[in-house]
């Protein structure tokens, strides 16, 4: 079994890493084989999916937690993402200002307006390692928390299971809220760029006067052009700070406006570029006509060739996150950690550490009372599969361009543990085939037959428990069991992570199973 | 039926005219019938005209007024037009399978008829309403006001009374005196003097106006506060504004009534914390036993409420077919509405354990799974049948309406939901600790392979206690028909809070259900006012989460010396 | 699969075309045109979401029987191609980019709450998709991919408060669910009543969260709230909870003369599930009512309830199910889809084209004299449209009595909040 597992899963590491890539990438759209850039982002869904499918059960099929909460950390893992994306927007929002859209309307420059608008916290999100590392922290520290009170204090069962779905429901409530800083229902969403952004910062714009008196004194096209975008009231500031003493607001002032005209005018005409040498590549992307975006890319390029001597080369402008190839890196990035996450429970679960993980699932009383430390294992593997989850959702958020509150209901999780069922539990291919199958089932259906796919679902699940308690994984065993004619068709699970929580009298015996 | 409500109707029109005779003495002077002028205001040309026809019509105590200028405000009464005449009628309760019904005339109470003996229907949607702008409907309403003054309905007289007060309008003073003269029951004696006094605090005599703001304090009067707050504090502001005495006396009454305002509030905020805590543990009971006894994670719960839900639906639309759509339908079809919903949700929970379920009873925590899969299915197959809009229920009269103790109303569905949750707790519980039944089901619960040992039927027992919790889970949808919406999503919105209450209680434990929703409900209504709806839910939650860590096995832990 | 079906398409049309019905074009062959439906038809949102497919259905059915669409010298058949985004917002999304990747629809009609847009906003735009949206909402958007034929906040919002302060009213509770339609809504309505010198203390401003059911303490203050009179209610609640909501109200003996409750999110079809004779003299806003006495209105709503009767879309192969005849009615989003449908079509006939940038240029200017009298979709992608408030019935209509004509939508609130917006 194990070297069908190996073989199988470097097999399907090959066709996720090369092969699918390839057929993306390579294939002209009319081949037969080609796979759409909309297929390959659905897979890297699935993907994300089946991440936090694997965390469901790293705690369920090998600790015997089932946690009914894992979508909150997969949607905290989002959220940080989703914060640093937003970030970058770089005045591609609705109202081309520098902070997020929501924030405008709710009129947060008047909540914080010592940063502009943006609320404290907001700000070291526009670095990407920040966002990395709080996608790791915050999700980390929160199931630290939950986990250190709720072991702690020995609950287990299913009162574990409930408490963990009270959690995610509340902060489901509280994401709702407008005041809560992180876009309300609406959540965070049209994403720009990443890893880079082509807006002016004020660090870039080198001996801002003498730019100014250039720019105002119209001599050439693009400078009048430039002027002309920026209002009347801005250009007597403008005018007034130069010569004087190099003033941080007027600097500010200067970016923000030239950032919102290189986020909403092509700048590029034939003749208002007449004199200045273009890069190969700005010729390269102007041929193009790029829109929205890309167009803003082109716009800072061209900006920075028209005033070498003023504006600063950056050497990144960032990626787009809706470029094909971007989400083909997405893509390949959600291989890769599925393929580190299978790796990391793997290795966990064949570790010393992983057979007390597994005896702590099968009757925790023992091994607490030969001395370990049931709660601090517990607690280790819960933070892991928070991370593990936390990391999947902040794949899946580039991806499928939103993250909201309503990721983080009771009923989202409660479909990750049936992903992890109908693939197979306590074994480590299942919950990555449930996740993929059932969603790919559920992409189907729900545009095959629109009406009636919640009865294929439902049937489905009804199905699964009833007659696969191994789940598909372990429908090849079934099988092979039914035809050697075994009248015992249906092993049932040998372990039981709860038992009903029978009250026993007061004489107190232990019930039988 | 018909027969029924002629005979009432023959008994009951000597009485009315006997008491009309009684009380009305001079007001129902000579003149124009009111069906004559009810027509003549209906038609009458430009709002002026028919606000003085409505005018006239004050002190006229015929049944029609109410009828007519009810239906009027409503747009029931419609214009029959022919090439000469315009005739105002009202429409036939009885109406045939179309929805067709016939006219009747305002003027003489007969069918409008096309040609001699045979006459018109009418399809409603068709018609067009008397015109009532909304000025119009502030005149008819007063003159139903001042007409409901006398209404035979306490519950409108006192609405009327406390209405008219409000206008704080010298010339409704007769009015209230002559009405307050005959006048027996306290609550509208109550509400007339309030009336009374709130009208004269504006009198231009200071000791009447003393006189009436003294009494508004005498008699906690809720409705006057916030007129008195206006003039303390213009008094305060500007102390010329009035004299003295009245100052003083706006003073005290203002401190008085507001003394007693702090009271009510806290009151009211437990009446409510009960009431919601009722309709917690409704729907919570259920799921103490299906989850508590059993230890099946029944997420379907909510579907069965549904179920209960729409059958109460059903029941209501079968009664209002059988009585014809009399008001007889509506107000018996609830109590039959409950135990069918018991009955059904019952049957399909029987259904569910012996298919699905009763495989499960080793792999609890699958059973969640399958029971998250049929509340797929039930919700879709609800969708598909009864529409995925939400269904009306309405709420026969009886459930309507409030009951008004100490200036909190306690509305009559609430109250209902209250007995109605006590009732079925000691129900269940007298049925766990009373019966055999509830002996059996201890025992398997407690010990299944002991039970089975000593010749209890076990699967036979399992099946009982499944369908007994679904069927309160049915009953508390029929229960929650009456406060709260019939659709499809109908049990989601429960399931969380079910589940909580139930853990939060301590599992396996009925009187741990009940303190715990006590406890949610309470809190939930006291943190409401100060933090809001959403964060109110917030901290109830985190609550929770933080007090199972004091005690993890809930309020009522089952005591054994078993390690799970 | 297309290829499998075209006999099948072939003889449903000599079948119509034998019958009679209005073959007012000439071709061999039937082209057809995809076209999207993206509406949950599962999840919390099918109960509203629901009657928007049937009602673009029932407009497809209406287009193909009167010929189709003309484009260039060709007849299309409109073939629907329905998706259930389960409520779900990047399933939205995922649907979004299926219909426009994959089944390359050339326009799509659906969305319903703001969240679900913005979910597929970005979609429409990398995609130069089309989008028609017909639910009234916030605003603060303007993407020149989507067209907005719902109601922007000064077509509802605006002219319903107007209302309300000529009747005299002082004192405003302005009550909505936890989401940023009534959020937004609320901060622009008190931002015009204290414009229109409403003091900051006579307006309430509070929010109960999705699917809230215990609205004992909100009718207590509210009561408390009118208990000096002049006062409403500008009620934001969205359809689920507005049942608690009114149950409560009317046994706290509250009615609509002594404080009426305006609500932006009831229209006929949510009015099926709630307590009509709680509801009587309560008001709502939209720009369309069922009640209407248009001739296109009547006939608008005598078409579809026979359609309803035998739903099909005629000259397609395609099955139309799940559809529930029983007590149905017509309401402003279901006016205002049809709305988008038809002016799609006027667009792609005067484009002679489906091709989304011509489309879009030709939409710019469009009228079309609809069941609410006539519509003109303005530069900003947003209808003029006649703004009607209503009264609820106890039959679960609503009585016009008030009419605001030709009031153009704009969805940024700083550009009407300056000046009065709602012109009579």
């Amino acid at each position: 079994m194990s070297r069908v597992e190996n073989w199988a899963v470097v097999a399907a590491a090959v066709i996720g890493l090369v092969v699918i890539p390839c057929l993306n990438a390579f294939l002209p759209p009319t081949h037969w084989l080609h796979i759409s850039t909309f297929s390959l982002s659905l897979y890297g869904k699935y993907l994300c999916y089946a991440v936090l499918a694997i965390a469901v059960n790293l705690l369920w099929g090998y600790t015997g937690l089932l946690s009914l909460g894992q979508c909150l950390f997969f949607s905290l893992g989002g959220y940080c993402l989703g914060m640093y994306l937003m970030m970058n927007i770089s005045f591609l929002g609705q109202y081309h200002e520098s902070i997020p859209d929501f924030m405008v309307f709710l009129e947060f420059p008047a909540r914080y307006p010592q940063t502009g608008g943006l609320p404290p916290h907001w700000a070291p999100f526009q670095h990407l390692w920040f966002a990395v590392l709080m996608t790791v922290l915050a999700p980390g520290c929160v199931a630290y928390l939950f986990g250190f009170l709720a072991f702690r204090s020995r609950i287990r069962g299913v009162y574990f299971s409930l408490l963990s779905q009270a959690l995610t429901y509340a902060a489901c409530l509280l994401f709702f809220r407008n005041d809560f800083t992180f876009g309300g229902n609406n959540g965070l969403t049209d994403f720009k760029f990443m890893l880079g952004r082509p807006s002016l910062e004020a660090e870039e714009i080198h001996h801002p006067s003498e730019f100014i008196q250039k720019l105002a004194s119209g001599q050439d096209r693009i400078s009048e052009f430039l002027w002309k975008r920026i209002p009347p009231a801005h250009q007597g500031r403008l005018m007034e700070s130069t010569g004087a003493k190099e003033n941080p607001s007027t600097v500010a002032l200067l970016v923000t406006d030239l950032n919102k005209t290189l986020a909403t005018q092509t700048l590029y005409e034939a003749q208002r570029f007449s004199g200045v040498r273009l890069s190969a590549s700005s010729q390269a992307l102007e041929s193009q006509h790029p829109k929205d975006a890309a167009l803003m890319q082109l716009n800072r390029q061209l900006l920075e060739e028209a005033f070498p001597r003023h504006v600063a080369h950056k050497p990144s402008l960032g990626y787009v996150v809706n470029a094909p190839s971007t989400r083909r890196s997405l893509y390949l990035c959600s291989v890769l950690l599925i393929l580190g996450a299978y790796l990391f429970c793997r290795w966990l679960t064949s570790t010393k550490f992983g057979l007390i993980q597994r005896a702590v699932r099968d009757l925790e009383n023992r091994v607490m009372f030969s001395g370990y430390p049931v709660a601090q294992f517990k607690l280790f593997v819960f933070v892991a599969a928070a991370v593990i989850s936390a990391l999947g959702g902040a794949l899946f958020v580039p991806q499928v361009g939103i993250i909201n509150p309503s990721e983080m209901a009771p009923e989202k999780s409660l479909e990750a543990v049936v992903w992890c069922a109908v693939g197979g539990r306590g074994h480590m291919l299942g919950p990555i085939l449930g996740a993929v199958g059932c969603n790919a089932l559920k992409s189907y259906a729900t545009h095959a037959f629109a009406e009636q796919w919640p009865y294929v679902l439902g049937i489905l699940f009804i199905v699964v428990t009833l007659f696969m308690p191994q789940g598909l994984i372990g429908l090849p065993a079934q099988v092979r069991a039914l035809w050697r004619r075994q009248p015992q068709v249906v092993p049932a699970p040998q372990e039981e992570s709860i038992e009903p929580p029978a009250p026993a009298p007061s004489s107190g015996e232990v019930p039988a199973p | 039926m018909k027969l029924i409500s002629a005979v009432i109707r023959l008994f009951w029109m000597p009485i009315t005219l006997v008491a009309g005779q009684l009380f009305s003495g001079a007001a129902v002077t000579t003149g124009p019938s009111a069906r004559s002028l009810l027509t003549q205001a209906v038609l009458a040309d430009g709002v002026v005209e028919k606000e003085r026809l409505l005018k006239e019509l004050v002190g006229y105590e015929d049944e029609i007024v109410e009828q007519v200028l009810g239906a009027w405000r409503g747009g029931a009464v419609f214009l029959y037009e022919t090439n000469q005449s315009r005739i105002p009628f009202l429409l036939d309760t009885q109406s045939d399978t179309n929805g067709n019904a016939k006219g009747i005339r305002i003027e003489d109470g007969r069918f409008i008829e096309l040609t001699a003996g045979s006459p018109a229907w009418f399809t409603p949607s068709e018609l067009t309403p008397a015109d009532a702008d909304s000025s119009l409907r502030k005149a008819i309403k007063t003159t139903l006001d001042l007409y409901s003054l006398g209404h035979a309905n306490p519950k409108l007289k006192l609405a009327a009374i406390v209405k008219l007060g409000q206008e704080q309008n010298a010339n409704y003073l007769p009015h209230f005196q002559k009405r307050l003269q005959i006048e027996t029951t306290p609550e509208s004696r109550r509400a007339l003097l309030e009336a009374i006094a709130l009208t004269r605090t504006i009198d231009s005599d200071m000791k009447t106006r003393v006189a009436a703001i003294m009494d508004l304090g005498a008699l906690r009067s809720l409705n006057s506060i916030s007129l008195l707050r206006t003039m303390d504090d213009s008094a305060r502001k500007d102390p010329g504004r009035f004299d003295p005495e009245t100052t003083r006396a706006l003073h005290h009454t203002r401190l008085t009534i507001e003394n007693y305002m702090w009271w009510g509030n806290l009151w009211g905020t437990l009446f409510r914390g009960l009431s919601l805590s009722a309709v917690l543990l409704v729907a919570a009971l259920g799921l103490a036993i299906t989850f508590g006894l059993m230890g099946i994670i029944n997420m379907a719960h909510g579907e069965f409420m549904m179920i209960g839900a729409y059958t109460t639906y059903v029941t209501q639309g079968c009664f209002d077919k059988w009585f014809g759509g009399t008001a007889l339908g509506l107000n018996t079809y609830f109590p039959v509405a409950i135990v069918a919903s018991f009955v059904v949700a019952a049957l399909a929970g029987l259904l569910m354990e012996r298919g699905i379920i009763q495989f499960l009873y080793r792999r609890p925590l699958e059973s969640l799974l399958a029971t998250w899969g049929v509340s797929l299915l039930l919700q879709q197959v609800f969708r598909h049948t009864f529409g995925a809009a939400n269904v009306q229920v309405s709420s026969p009269s009886w459930l309507s309406g409030s009951w008004v103790l100490s200036d909190v109303p306690l509305a009559y569905n609430r109250l209902f939901v209250v007995l109605f949750a006590a009732s079925t707790v000691l129900g269940v519980y007298l049925l766990l600790t009373r019966t055999s039944l509830g002996l059996l089901i201890r025992a398997v619960m407690q010990n299944r392979a002991m039970a089975s040992c000593l010749g209890v039927k076990t699967s036979h027992v399992n099946m009982m206690t499944f369908a007994l919790g679904s069927g309160l889970a049915g009953t508390a949808g029929a229960c929650l028909s009456q406060i709260g919406n019939v659709g499809p999503s109908l049990g989601q919105s429960y399931i969380v809070d079910c589940f909580m209450v139930v853990v939060l209680g301590g599992i396996g434990n009925t009187l741990g259900t009940v303190s715990a929703s006590l406890g949610v409900g309470v809190t939930d209504q006291i943190l409401q006012p100060w933090l809001g709806a959403v964060m109110g839910k917030i901290t109830v939650l985190a609550a929770i989460i933080l007090f199972l860590q004091w005690r993890p096995a809930g309020l009522f832990a089952t005591r054994s010396r078993s390690l799970d | 699969m297309h290829t499998f079906m075209k006999p099948k398409i072939h003889l449903s049309f000599l079948l119509a075309a034998a019958i009679g019905s209005a073959a007012a074009w000439s071709g061999t062959a039937a082209e057809t045109v995809k076209v999207g439906i993206l509406h949950s038809l599962s999840g919390t949102m099918a109960i509203s979401e629901t009657s928007l497919k049937d009602v673009l259905l029932f407009t497809f059915n209406e287009i193909n029987k009167s010929g189709g669409i003309k484009a260039g010298d060709k007849n299309y058949l409109i073939e629907p191609v329905i998706v259930d985004p389960a409520s779900n917002w990047p399933l939205f999304a995922e649907k979004a980019e299926q219909l426009l990747a994959k089944d390359k629809v050339s326009v799509v009609f659906g969305c319903w709450t703001s969240v679900s847009r913005k979910s597929v906003l970005p979609v429409f735009e990398r995609l130069n998709g089309l989008l028609f949206y017909p639910v009234q909402y916030e605003g603060e958007e303007l993407s020149k991919n989507i067209f907005y034929t719902a109601e922007a906040v000064n077509q509802q919002a605006i002219p319903a408060v107007d209302y309300m302060l000529a009747e005299g009213k002082k004192k405003f509770y302005l009550l909505g669910s936890d989401y940023v339609y009534p959020r937004t809504t609320n901060k622009i309505l008190k931002q015009y009543l204290k414009s229109k010198g409403i003091p900051e203390e006579d307006i309430e401003e509070i929010y109960t969260p999705f699917g809230h059911t215990d609205y004992q303490t909100i009718v207590a203050s509210i009561k408390k709230f009118t208990s000096g009179g002049k006062a409403c209610v500008i009620s934001t609640l969205n359809g689920d909870t507005n049942v608690p909501f009114f149950k409560e109200f009317a046994n706290a003996g509250l009615t609509s003369e002594n404080c009426p409750v305006v609500s932006f999110s009831i229209s006929e079809d949510e009015f099926r599930g709630l307590p009509a004779k709680d509801l009587v003299g309560h008001l709502g806003c939209w720009t369309y009512f069922m009640s209407l006495k248009t001739s296109e209105n009547s006939k608008f709503v005598k078409d579809f309830q026979t359609w309803l009767k035998d739903p099909k879309v005629t000259g397609i192969d395609y099955t139309v199910s799940g559809v529930d005849g029983k007590g149905r009615v017509t309401c402003s989003p279901m006016n205002l889809s049809r709305m988008g449908v038809h002016l799609w079509k006027q667009a792609v006939e005067k484009a002679g084209s489906f091709d989304v940038d011509k489309v879009r240029d030709a939409l710019i200017g469009q009228k079309f004299k609809g069941p609410a009298g006539e519509v003109t979709m303005q530069a900003n992608h947003h209808l003029v449209n006649n703004v009607y408030i209503g009264e609820t019935l106890a039959t679960g209509q609503f009585k016009i009595i008030k009419t605001f004509n030709g009031v153009g939508g704009e969805p940024f609130s700083e550009k009407f909040l300056g000046t009065k917006s709602a012109s009579n």
